[in-house]
């Protein structure tokens, strides 16, 4: 940890903004979203970049360590981005069979209520029949 | 909140695995439109299946929604990290 690179490797941040009694149990759950706290690194880190482009002044030292948490985010945006599109699309697909479901549910209905309904009828028909004869 | 974002994130895993209950029901369904035989729609299985999954129902649009503005969020964050990444590298070498 205290190599003669360390200091270019990204830092882990260890606010999770939880409180310590729910720290444990969420830690597994935390490390695939992207705390508010860490989207501010993001945002932030984007703000400074820009105010390093237009020229105002600027803590170089602040903006390596953004860079660095930013670096640190990285795969876990990534990830989440991943997760969410496949969520997405999953439900999509979800969404489509229920819509199925309902569809197939009441022409099936529909239909059954139609055969009952013909032969009640069919029977009633019959039963007068036999008692004209 | 983070406890909200947790939360909402079980949720959403615990809505998906109602995906096993709408194959199977779809696939009764299938059978009930192939042989006429809508007794298979009075089985209990076919009720519990029906249940659980229009539980779940109402909720989908929420969540359909939901993870569309996290998409759109996430995608804003992302532009912005390559956008400072790509200016600061290019700026540092």
């Amino acid at each position: 940890e205290n190599g003669p690179y360390s200091n270019l490797l990204p830092r882990r941040s260890t606010n999770t903004g939880l409180p310590e009694s729910n720290h444990s149990k969420s830690t597994e759950l935390l490390s695939n979203i992207l705390t508010p706290q860490e989207e501010n690194v993001i945002r932030e880190f984007a703000l400074k970049v820009n105010d390093l482009q237009n020229n105002v002044p600027i803590d170089n030292t602040e903006l390596n360590e953004l860079y660095r948490n930013s670096l640190y985010l990285k795969p876990k945006l990534s990830q989440e981005l991943n997760e969410t599109f496949n969520k997405y699309e999953k439900f999509m697909e979800l969404n489509d069979k229920i819509n199925t479901i309902m569809k197939l549910y009441n022409s099936l209905l529909d239909e059954r209520i139609e055969r009952d309904s013909l032969q009640h009828q069919q029977f009633q028909h019959q039963h007068q029949q036999q008692q004209q004869q | 909140t983070i406890e909200e974002l947790i939360e909402q994130d079980q949720r959403t895993n615990q809505l998906l695995t109602v995906e096993n209950d709408v194959n199977k029901l779809l696939s009764i369904l299938d059978e009930v439109t192939r042989s006429k035989r809508f007794e298979l729609m009075n089985t209990e299985e076919f009720q519990t299946l029906f249940n659980n999954v229009m539980k779940v129902k109402p909720e989908l649009k929420d969540i359909v929604l939901g993870l569309r503005e996290k998409q759109n969020e996430l995608m804003g964050l992302y532009k912005s990290m390559k956008h400072g990444t790509d200016v600061y590298e290019s700026i540092q070498y």
